[in-house]
């Protein structure tokens, strides 16, 4: 799994790619705190095109973040998640409660 | 003086009362008035009547116990009618005796009008020291009377008798008395209320002896006519019952009679005989049985009289008031049947034992109320950290400037509204620098850098205090939730205790002889019947070892002797129970469908502990219930994390909870019991066996599939899975099964396991292609599949449960 930063004023963008399963979810979940603290962000993009894999650990660590980053007043974006990953994201419910985008700048409009 | 007058008036009204208590006693005119409406009321005109009769009463030719116990009795409970009852007492005594007999009767009566009047409450303390005082006042005064005037042994022990017998009757009257007093409120009378009662009846009876109209006796009317009324209420019984107490009458008074007992005795009984035919019949009864046993029994020149007694005594009875006739009846019969009604009393227990409950349930909710009300209140919180922020802010900035008055004393708001912008920019641009503090303040504060960091840092602060005071709010709304949803289960068992469930003993016998006979040691059993008739029988037999003697032994047996067909509750659940020793079950009226069920799973790797659990079992209200969870990851610590979401909605489900309620109890219990980020997904199912309707709820779950003959159908939908979230909205879906239709529920290993977008879709076409409906081979069919599209490597635990519903009637 790689991970990409772009910090934009108070939005944080991340751009995965790889597989988001149990082995990788523990490495996301700390490296996406600490670029939050680091640049001060409140809402947070997460840019999925490059991701092929998703599992039940890889929901978890997302939806944590989603409660974190909403208890702080912030928002929570998902962009170009391919069909097979949005297939599962829809399954576990998450893409009720985030909104999803084509393009970061959307996502980044919408903040 | 304001004050001295007011101390004066208190003194002179103290004064003027305490003299009229003494100078002026009840004469005045209205209180005159007030006595003789007293004496004239219906009560106390009752109570006088009866006095005097009793006052008459002598019994076995020259005992006269009755006017002192009554006397005594009445002015232990009733009071104030002392003094009329020794009036009338009296009154009736002068008619029927006279010399020294009458003389020791009066002043014994006298005296305990003097001693009870002033120490009544201390012979009240016992209850046999107004008994005893009685007894001792007739021995001490008649012995002293007659050694003075008739010294004869035969007199000592006459007073001695009167003595006793007239103690007894004071214990006795003592418990009636009141009764009297409460007239038809007096609910269920108790065995020495209705003994004393009967006391009273004779000793009235027996005062009423030689009181005659034209040669018609008054107290054979009197007599009569109880009888018919007890007739009324009582039935045969109590009539004859009535007939013997009054028939005795006589023969205690003076002359030996034992034929009026039987005369009214069998009056009674024959009264009670012709019930049926309301007051009319009673009375026809009565006079039947009065005149022939009269024309046997006694003279048959006295049979006019009779005859013309009995006619009054039924016309005395005619014309009670309905009214007034049913309610006595229901006083009387409440009393005389009260003493054998279990159930009524058990049912009493029920319903407060309901109450109670209902009464801790209303406390959990008003908890649950008062706990919801203090999470809401969240803005003073918010106010309070943002007050800390600007204090901190002035101590650790401010503090020590030669400025430090000018901004928070005279210029305070401007300074407010200048760190607020400053915060603003913040929450906006994530930091605050030295240029983007507002000019006005640029120019004035000689600390800018300083000022800039403390409030960047004090803001980070206040965010994390808001984000913790969340957290907090959270938990206590959970506790209210959970409070809550104790409420309801707790109301649900006052229901519950409420039902009326009848313990069927009868049938409880019958199969007891009837499985023994078939070779059966049936350790217990115990048969409940609700009031809808639905039978329920649980059966507690040593263990048969998995051979399942409960569905093909006794199940039929059973079914037969209840000619119902029964089905066993949690059958499934024998097979667990071949280590212990005794195995219980339950019979139940069959269902028209019964689900078999099959099940495959393999773990990651082929490791031992998977992280997908499932179970199935029987719910209360008919349905069948099917759940699979997937802890995240795989191993023990997912396998922990299912199977106590399992269990819990096992344990809920059982006790009654809702389908949705019981997955977010669940949900927040997990939430509680873990603080890392771990989910769980729950797929449920809960099939109702009446009707074949199943129902879906999905948490983070993978589609299920219903396989109808040669067609596959799929049910899917899309909520968050449970353990991190607080708030979750859960659908429900509803779908119809039939007879040989099979339900397969999958963990998602099972369909992840191909890279390829529609994965549900292989699924689909294997369902539709498979032959067999036998739930056990589906599921082993589907998981090898599984298994064989990722090349013979488990990637992630998969678990398939199969159920196919069977209907009874095939």
């Amino acid at each position: 799994m790689n991970i990409e930063s772009v910090a934009n004023r108070k939005t944080l963008i991340l751009r995965v790619s790889g597989e988001l399963d149990m082995l990788v979810a523990d490495d996301f979940r700390r490296k996406t705190d600490a670029l939050m603290v680091n640049h001060c962000s409140r809402n947070l993009v997460l840019n999925l095109s490059g991701v092929n894999f998703i599992d039940s650990s890889g929901l978890g660590a997302i939806l944590g973040r989603y409660k974190n980053i909403t208890m702080g007043g912030g928002k929570v974006a998902l962009v170009g998640a391919p069909p097979q990953v949005k297939r599962i994201l829809e399954l576990s419910g998450i893409l009720r409660i985030t909104s999803e985008f084509e393009t970061e700048n959307d996502a980044l409009e919408a903040m | 003086m304001g004050e001295k007058s007011g101390i004066y008036a208190y003194h002179r009204l103290s004064g003027r009362r305490s003299k009229s208590r003494v100078v002026l006693p009840a004469f005045s005119g209205q209180a005159a008035k007030q006595l003789l409406q007293q004496i004239f009321s219906m009560e106390t005109g009752f109570l006088m009547v009866l006095s005097f009769f009793v006052g008459r009463a002598v019994i076995a030719g020259g005992l006269i116990p009755f006017p002192a116990a009554l006397l005594a009795a009445g002015m232990t409970v009733l009071g104030d009618k002392g003094f009329l009852i020794l009036i009338a007492a009296a009154a009736g005594l002068t008619t029927v005796c006279s010399g020294y007999t009458l003389a020791s009767t009066m002043i014994t009566m006298v005296l305990l009008f003097l001693i009870l009047g002033r120490t009544r409450a201390q012979f009240r303390q016992k209850w046999y020291g107004v008994p005893i005082l009685v007894a001792g006042l007739i021995v001490g005064v008649k012995v002293g009377v007659y050694s003075y005037f008739a010294p004869e042994l035969y007199n000592y022990i006459v007073a001695i008798f009167e003595a006793v017998l007239a103690g007894c009757a004071t214990f006795l009257l003592i418990k009636t008395l009141p009764v009297l007093q409460k007239g038809s409120n007096a609910g269920n009378l108790k065995k020495e209320e209705l003994i004393g009662g009967a006391v009273l009846v004779i000793a009235f009876l027996t005062g009423m002896s030689e009181l005659s109209f034209q040669g018609l006796q008054v107290k054979n009317v009197i007599s009569r006519a109880l009888v018919l009324f007890a007739a009324y209420t009582g039935g045969c019984g109590f009539g004859a019952a009535m007939g013997t107490l009054v028939g005795m009458v006589p023969s205690i008074t003076a002359e030996v009679a034992p034929g009026m007992v039987a005369v009214y005795s069998f009056s009674g009984l024959l009264a009670g005989m012709f019930r049926g035919f309301g007051r009319i019949g009673i009375c026809i009864g009565f006079i039947l049985g009065n005149v022939l046993l009269s024309i046997y029994l006694t003279d048959y020149a006295q049979l006019v009289n009779t005859f013309a007694e009995t006619v009054l005594a039924g016309a005395l009875f005619m014309t009670i008031p309905a009214k007034r006739l049913f309610a006595l009846r229901t006083m009387v019969k409440n009393s005389l049947f009260s003493f054998n009604s279990k159930p009524s009393s058990e049912k009493r227990v029920k319903e407060i034992v309901a109450g109670k409950v209902r009464d801790y349930s209303r406390i959990f909710r008003e908890l649950s109320t008062a706990f919801e009300e203090v999470s809401c209140d969240v803005r003073v919180y918010e106010e309070n950290n943002l007050q800390t922020l600007f204090s901190g802010v002035a101590s650790k900035v401010c503090k020590g400037c030669s400025l430090y008055r000018i901004c928070w004393d005279a210029e305070f708001y401007k300074t407010y509204r200048n760190i607020m912008d400053m915060i603003s920019h913040i929450e906006i641009n994530g930091r605050l620098t030295e240029e983007h503090i507002s000019p006005e303040v640029q120019k004035r504060c000689s600390r800018l850098k300083e000022l800039a960091v403390t409030v960047n840092c004090l803001y980070e602060t206040y965010r994390q205090a808001q984000v913790w005071q969340r957290k907090l709010t959270e938990g206590r709304d959970i506790l209210a939730r959970q409070l809550d949803g104790i409420a309801t289960m707790m109301q649900n068992l006052a229901n519950e205790v409420k039902i009326d469930i009848r313990m069927r003993e009868d049938i409880e016998a019958i199969l007891r002889t009837e499985l023994a006979k078939a070779g059966y040691s049936i350790l217990e059993l115990s048969v409940m019947g609700e009031v809808n008739d639905q039978l329920e029988v649980s059966v507690t037999f040593p263990s048969c070892g998995g051979k399942a003697v409960c569905v093909n032994s006794i199940k039929p047996i059973v079914s037969r002797i209840l000619s119902q067909p029964l089905t066993v509750l949690n059958s499934n659940y024998c097979s667990k129970k071949t280590n212990e020793p005794v195995c219980e079950f339950k019979l139940v009226p069959m269902r028209a469908f019964s689900v078999e069920i099959g099940s495959a799973s393999v773990a990651k790797d082929s490791s031992m502990v998977s992280g997908d659990n499932y179970a199935d079992f029987d719910l209360k209200d008919g349905k069948y219930a099917l759940v699979i969870s997937d802890g995240m990851g795989v191993g023990p610590k997912a396998s922990l994390e299912s199977k106590a979401a399992i269990a819990l909605v096992e344990k809920l489900m059982e006790a009654g909870f809702d389908h949705s309620v019981a997955v977010k109890t669940a949900n927040s219990i997990l939430i509680l019991g873990s603080p890392d980020e771990t989910i769980t997904t729950v797929d449920l199912a809960a099939i109702n066996l009446m009707s074949g309707v199943v129902e879906f709820i999905k948490i983070g779950a993978v589609p299920s599939f219903i396989k109808h003959g040669s067609q596959a159908g799929m049910v899917r939908s899309g909520n968050l899975p449970i353990g991190i979230l607080s708030h979750i909205e859960i659908d429900t879906i509803q779908q119809q099964m039939n007879h040989d239709d099979v339900l397969v529920m999958v963990s998602d290993g099972l369909l992840g396991s191909g890279e390829d977008q529609e994965s549900e879709t292989w699924v689909m076409d294997a369902l539709q292609n498979i032959m067999t409906t036998d739930p056990q081979n589906i599921a082993d069919l589907l998981l090898n599949k599984a298994i064989l599209r990722s090349g013979g490597i488990v990637n992630d635990d998969m678990t398939v449960l199969a159920a196919r519903l069977v209907s009874a009637h095939n």
